[in-house]
């Protein structure tokens, strides 16, 4: 009988874990079930594209339907709980058994934990990155201020990065002169999180395209009806446009569970195997495992990741093991409007705590860079759906 | 159907028939098949082509890229022109002619050997027919060549 695998979330981890699983054991063999909460793949690095209008939301979204034309059950349902004991996965409104199960849910915004961060702007998710392209079209000068409400959330460097994209996007529409960008962050200083060959020439681009920096800005309050947020050390900042990211917190269905929690109340994983804990049947990757692993959330780990799950699962199956060993390096492709630039990391050191950075370089800027983030946005989404998308 | 549409239709063909040859031909010499075999494992070429030495590889060629043009700059063209002026040509057009000459009239001479000889007996890598095969026109080539150069000093003389 055909051996069943459930894959909870269809984004970067769960989408290509599933369509690589697909690729290397039929479907007599092995019957694959995809349950997603939103019912789509996003390719999330383009939703700043979305706010700053240069990508319509049909582009870098397909919604997981596409998943039957390559063999895979596709499920729009929200998982509510998990029997580990038991194999069942619960939603909403079914039960559903497996024998292995995958979990790459991501994050949840838990905007109930910081006051105020709902009245703001952000584009960490579809939704709200169009609410802040409306918000972007309209305005016409002022002060924009860019922060994040937690120490971890998804892309390290993304706040810096927009900021350099909407410097672009102001200097297109003729009013960069009316426009003042700053970026508060709780970093030492920007890019700081990667050590130095990074941040020192980020730093330098980010002064010389005039966006301001506050550094070691832990945020502490946000007070939306005076456009004003408060640090830590009681500092204020004013603001006409806050784009704040949202609490990242881990889904319910995981920090309420004894069996699937880590210590922190994220999935439980390891980087050798990225089996639970407590369950070997039970696969952990993704944005939920950051911070029990000491990884940002970054998709790129999730794809290296979903190769390495996929063939150990395709191994536990068929019994022959030529699993793809986890490659811990960190790509960052970013579009920074007037130039593109690719960074890259070695996160051995820092996983194996030998190093308190990951050994990062960077190609440098050129416009033509900009390119390796549509090239890998069409791959991602074809590469998913198995060339439907 | 109607015949206009027939007839587009096989204008169509007729102009698809030499890509389907390159198709064939492609797929004879088994490119075809590499490319399927790169295709197929791409997965894991992305993953294991996405390392260091790679991206640091990659970084050199971009930093490169703006030095080459500062010397290409910086190359004096006049001068460049003359030293192309100065390369005696008309030898270079006559070695190009024994080559050609040769392509034309001994390479059918060379034979491949049925047997091995025993002098490439010691080496196991050479040691095929088609590698002796390669060594004889290498070696009646040069040789070719040789003769046609000492011929052309004489007349010069
Ligand atoms: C603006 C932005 C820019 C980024 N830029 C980069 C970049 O340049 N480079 C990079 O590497 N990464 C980047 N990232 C991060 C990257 O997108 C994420 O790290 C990656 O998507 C994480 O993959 P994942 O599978 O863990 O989670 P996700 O891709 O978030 O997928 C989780 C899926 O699970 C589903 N889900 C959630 N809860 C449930 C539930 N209870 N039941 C069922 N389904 C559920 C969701 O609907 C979602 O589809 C960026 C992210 C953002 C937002």
């Amino acid at each position: 009988m055909a051996k069943k695998v459930v894959i909870v979330g269809a984004g970067a981890g769960g989408g290509l874990t599933a369509s690589r699983l697909r690729k290397l054991i039929p479907k007599e063999e092995l019957e694959i079930t995809v349950i997603d909460r939103d019912g789509t793949t996003d390719f999330q690095p383009s939703y700043t594209m979305i706010s700053t209008g240069n990508r319509s939301p049909d582009q870098i979204s397909t919604p997981i339907e596409h998943f039957t034309k390559i063999g895979i059950k596709p499920i729009k349902a929200e998982v509510k709980e998990i029997d580990p004991k038991n194999r069942y996965v619960i939603t909403g409104e079914e039960k559903i058994g497996y024998d292995v199960l995958v979990l790459s849910p991501g994050v949840k915004f838990d905007y109930g934990k910081f006051p105020g961060s709902d009245k703001l702007f952000h584009f960490w998710d579809m939704h709200s990155a169009l609410k802040l392209r409306q918000q972007l079209a309209g305005f016409n000068g002022g002060r924009i201020l860019i922060s994040v409400t937690t120490k971890l959330y998804k892309c390290p460097p993304v706040p810096w990065e927009m900021a350099m994209m909407l410097d672009h996007y102001f200097r297109m529409k003729g009013i960069r002169d009316k426009v003042e960008i700053t970026v508060a962050h709780w970093a030492p200083k920007p890019f700081a999180m990667f050590g130095p060959t990074l941040s020192e020439p980020a730093t330098r681009w980010i002064e010389e395209r005039g966006i301001k920096t506050i550094n070691n800005f832990t945020l502490r309050s946000i007070q939306a009806d005076k456009n004003e947020i408060t640090s830590e050390t009681g500092e204020s900042v004013k603001f006409d446009l806050g784009i704040v990211a949202p609490p990242h917190l881990p889904h319910d269905f995981i920090s309420n569970n004894d069996d699937l929690r880590s210590e922190n109340g994220w999935l439980s994983s390891n980087i050798d195997n990225f089996r639970t804990s407590k369950f070997d049947d039970i696969y952990g990757l993704g944005d939920a495992i950051a911070p029990t692993v000491g990884l940002g959330m970054a998709g790129v780990f999730a794809h290296f990741q979903a190769d390495t799950v996929a063939t150990l699962i395709a191994g536990d199956i068929t019994g022959s093991y030529s699993a793809v060993p986890y490659n811990s390096l960190g790509l960052c492709a970013a579009d920074l409007g007037h130039a593109g630039w690719i960074a890259y990391c070695d996160f051995g050191g820092k996983l194996r705590n030998q190093s308190p950075f990951p050994d990062c370089r960077s190609t440098g800027k050129s416009v033509l860079f900009k390119l390796a983030h549509p090239i890998y946005e069409r791959y991602f989404l074809a590469n998913v759906y198995g060339g439907w998308y | 159907m109607s015949t206009d549409s027939e007839k587009s239709t096989n204008d169509i063909v007729e102009e698809l028939l030499p890509t389907i040859r390159t198709i064939k031909k492609l797929q004879e010499s088994g490119i075809m098949a590499m490319i399927d075999a790169v295709a197929d494992n791409f997965d894991e070429l992305f993953n294991y082509a996405s390392s260091m030495p790679l991206m640091d590889g990659i970084s050199l060629l971009v930093k490169i890229a703006p030095m080459a043009s500062v010397l290409l700059k910086s190359i004096d063209m006049d001068k460049l022109q003359k030293s192309l002026e100065s390369i005696p040509w008309d030898r270079v057009a006559y070695g190009f002619n024994s080559i050609t000459d040769f392509m034309a009239k001994d390479m059918e001479k060379v034979q491949i050997p049925q047997t091995k000889a025993s002098m490439l007996r010691a080496l196991g890598e050479i040691e095929t027919p088609e590698m002796q095969y390669l060594l004889n026109i290498a070696i009646k080539f040069a040789r070719r060549i040789m003769d046609d150069m000492e011929n052309l000093k004489k007349t010069e003389k």
